[in-house]
């Protein structure tokens, strides 16, 4: 009975690091989220609106790969050290990784944060998604090549850590944890290929002058390819603490070990062949193909209607431990004062709330009204936002003593931390949400048009923008309490009387599990026929169409060029006259 | 105290995208509530959650939340 | 596998759930007939658009007695034509293009929406109601002057329209 760092000391080092390099990368972009939301709604400008976009790029970037990824490597060593009993095969190995992903991380940030500055000739602002024939400096591409490649070596270190294992336990069954951090693992692996060859075979030839055109359908479609198993690249590190570490808290234990790895093997199966209902508005791809991705999308609710049910019955069969009765009573007797507790059961809440907004995404024809406007992040702010952001960051509540061997430095502020994420997102998403059906569109510097004006159904567009404004702030100070609590956690004295780092056996146990959920290798192989069957005609056709690299076009380097300046400024002094 | 302060807490916080939405649902059956009836209803209704929740327990429940 | 009742339940009220989605999209498709943006025409070169017959005037043609083609070029940071002018109460396909960059057409509060892409032709055919101005906004960052990128769709009364001089 004792602490992660007392029995792995070395591994708590790797997990630390890669813990802090998330939070340098939260504080970053918290702090660019936080100017956005004031910059949009035209309450604080304090930037030109031609470095929105740069900041845009930061905040997407940042958050959504180094914020999340670094965390849940974190999050998955421990899972995988903690469940198989047994340290890293190589440290060397572990850090090595470690170092690469964030030479990877400086090296895309050097281009997207050189776009701040004029005189120097770098820029990357071609957000998230980097549809070509926007075109980042090379050393972006670069940059986020070497990221992936570290965590394809991290995950190829839990691989070796289980096959260590299992050739001393022959006959036992993959604990639970290591289970879901393989399976997340293979769904990776299968996802980052489309992203390796959009990269590697075009954008990057492409922005070094090896090539003179790329197809932009196609490396979109690979980006989609990509793009949407990331999502679930985020959210299964949420649901292993959600089926180990949520019940833990409540008072019990998991309800169903077979229920968990039937999750965990449809996500692996279902999350790459649905990309395309990203594209549901792009032209060059047939209704068909759109077809099939919005049914494969819907059978995707499945996996998390099944996590929805498991994970209120483990809390409920806790609450009852801890002697709740009644109907709905018991929910009285969870512990809501601790804050890893309270903050991973809001995030469970909000997601609720965010897969029905993304079932509305999802209905192909209905996606007409909503697609691109600002709907579209205020629903992911509440999956990737809320669900994952916030579990991560309760979760660390809990791990970061774990890892330290220090007491967290405040609970009440922690607790009160991820009260304030949940109602500063109801602020900002629901005011999105609305937003987005007026048709005001995102990623935009400012949504206010010269021709027209937005009709808000109830209430006022200005009333929106307040709620906007206001719940970005209130998100703003929940991070910086977060980012607060942790600092000082570190520098905290080492104590002795840490919970002890165990996952509870689940009530049902992997005894009841058909074998067959263990064998990698065969869904494996289905979740490749599944991509097939879902992307060789697609794929086939747009290269088909338009090339391999398209039907010719300019790239557009996104830097300020000495035309589109002089243009900017006729255009002001032309509305200065007006 | 009826439920933990922590509890309170988080009771406050979940009335607040009900009482947000309200306002849609209203306008839905054609009741327009304005802005400052809206402020009002959300302090009245976390003055009525903190009332119910220091009421000592097992008493006779004469408001609700 | 040990599969409590309850839990069985769920599972199949989930996948009705479900069923119930795919169908009710099945019948916006086939049933109200709301057809998706598709492949239904050619690729073209986007540096050549000058020399394409649709789109290097850019411009709403009547085809039918009440059947109006309009064909758009976005590019950094406009709409051509800009306003675009329509009759109520006909069919008019909108044929949008991209001279560079991945765009949007989309027209604000209505489901009129479109991605833009370099090479590609987006065609939808709507039916404008009532007459109306309504704003053309694009929706996908498109570079440092995106923000700026808006047109004008008017809708005429039908017995008030009339093409101007210099179109067909």
């Amino acid at each position: 009975m004792s602490a992660y760092i007392d029995d792995f000391p070395e591994e708590a080092a790797v997990i630390r690091a890669a813990f802090w390099s998330s939070f340098v990368a939260l504080a970053i972009g918290a702090f660019f989220g936080l100017i956005q939301t004031l910059h949009r709604t035209d309450i604080v400008r304090i930037f030109d609106s031609t470095d929105y976009y740069t900041i845009l790029t930061a905040h997407g970037v940042f958050m959504v790969i180094t914020f999340t990824i670094f965390f849940l490597v974190g999050v998955f060593t421990w899972a995988v050290t903690t469940s198989l009993d047994r340290g890293v095969e190589s440290l060397r190995f572990t850090w090595s990784w470690y170092l690469l992903m964030s030479l990877g991380t400086v090296f895309t940030a050097i281009p997207i944060l050189a776009g701040f500055v004029d005189s120097i000739d770098m820029s990357a602002d071609v957000l998230f998604t980097f549809y070509a024939p926007l075109q980042a400096h090379p050393l972006f591409y670069i940059g986020l090549t070497m990221f992936v490649i570290g965590t394809w070596l991290a995950g190829a270190d839990w691989f070796r850590s289980w096959w260590a294992w299992k050739s001393e336990n022959p006959s036992e069954r993959i604990p639970l944890p290591t289970f879901m951090v393989l399976t997340t693992m293979i769904m990776w692996y299968i996802a980052t290929l489309g992203i390796a060859v959009s990269i590697l075979a075009f954008l990057l030839p492409w922005s070094l002058g090896l090539v003179e055109t790329v197809n932009p359908l196609l490396t979109r479609t690979l980006f989609w390819y990509f793009g949407h198993p990331v999502v679930y690249f985020w959210l299964m590190p949420a649901y292993l603490m959600w089926y180990t570490l949520l019940p833990k808290f409540a008072g019990g234990r998991l309800f169903s070990d077979p229920l968990a790895r039937v999750v965990f093997v449809l996500f692996l199966l279902l999350s790459t062949p649905v990309g395309i209902h990203h594209q549901y508005l792009d032209p060059g791809i047939s209704e068909g193909f759109k077809f099939i991705a919005m049914t494969n999308t819907m059978f995707l609710l499945l996996p998390s209607l099944l996590t929805a049910f498991t994970v209120v019955a483990s809390i409920e069969h806790g609450a009852r431990q801890r002697g709740g009765e009644g109907y709905f009573a018991w929910l009285g007797a969870l512990p809501w004062r601790e804050p890893a507790f309270t903050g991973m059961a809001l995030a469970g809440l909000m997601f609720a709330a965010g897969g029905f907004s993304g079932m509305i995404n999802a209905g192909m024809n209905i996606n007409y009204l909503i697609h691109n406007t600002l709907w579209v992040p205020g629903h992911f702010h509440l999956t990737v936002g809320t669900a994952v952001a916030l579990t991560f960051m309760a979760g660390a509540y809990w791990l970061m003593p774990q890892v330290t061997g220090k007491p967290l430095a405040s609970k009440p502020i922690a607790l009160f931390q991820t009260v304030l994420w949940f109602v500063g997102m109801t602020f900002m998403s629901n005011a999105m949400h609305r937003a987005g059906l007026l048709g005001i569109p995102r990623r935009t510097a400012e949504p206010q048009y010269e021709g027209f004006e937005f009709q808000a159904a109830v209430g006022s567009v200005a009333e929106l923008d307040a709620q906007v404004a206001i719940g970005g702030t209130l998100l703003f100070v929940s991070a910086v309490l977060f980012l607060w609590n942790m600092l000082i956690t570190s520098f905290n004295r080492p104590t002795e009387t840490l919970p002890s780092n165990v996952i509870p056996e689940p009530l049902s146990g992997s005894d009841d599990s058909p074998a067959v959920l263990d064998n990698l290798k065969l869904w494996t192989l289905i979740a490749i026929v599944l991509v097939v069957l879902a992307y060789s005609l697609p794929l086939a056709s747009i290269v088909d169409r338009g090339g391999l690299f398209g039907p010719g076009g300019d790239a557009f380097p996104v830097r300020l060029s000495p035309t589109l300046v002089a243009q900017l400024l006729v255009d002001t002094v032309q509305e200065g006259l007006r | 105290m009826r439920i933990s302060r922590g509890a309170l807490l988080v009771l406050i916080a979940m009335s607040v995208p009900i009482v947000i939405e309200l306002r849609t649902v209203a306008s839905f059956v054609g009741i327009e509530v304005p802005l400052s009836v809206t402020l009002a209803l959300s302090l009245l209704v976390v003055v009525a959650l903190v009332f119910w929740a220091t009421l000592p327990p097992k008493q006779e429940p004469e408001s609700t939340g | 596998m040990n599969i409590h009742t309850y839990e069985k339940l769920w599972l199949v009220g989930a996948m009705l759930l479900i069923v119930g989605f795919i169908a009710t999209v099945t019948y916006g498709a086939v049933g109200v007939g709301v057809t998706m943006i598709d492949d239904s025409e050619e690729t073209i070169d986007p540096t050549q658009l000058d020399e394409d017959e649709r789109f290097s005037e850019p411009r709403v043609e009547q085809v039918g007695e009440n059947e109006y083609d309009v064909y758009v070029v976005a590019r950094q940071f406009m709409f051509q034509p800009d306003p675009i002018e329509v009759p109520a109460g006909s069919d008019v396909t909108f044929y949008v293009t991209s001279a560079d960059v991945i765009h949007s057409f989309s027209v604000a509060g209505t489901n009129v929406n479109t991605m833009v892409i370099p090479g590609e032709v987006s065609t939808m055919t709507v039916e404008f109601d009532e007459p109306g101005e309504y704003g053309i906004v694009c929706n996908e960052y498109c570079g440092s002057g995106h923000h700026a990128m808006e047109a004008m769709l008017i809708v005429q009364p039908e017995d008030e329209f009339e093409l101007e001089e210099g179109e067909n």
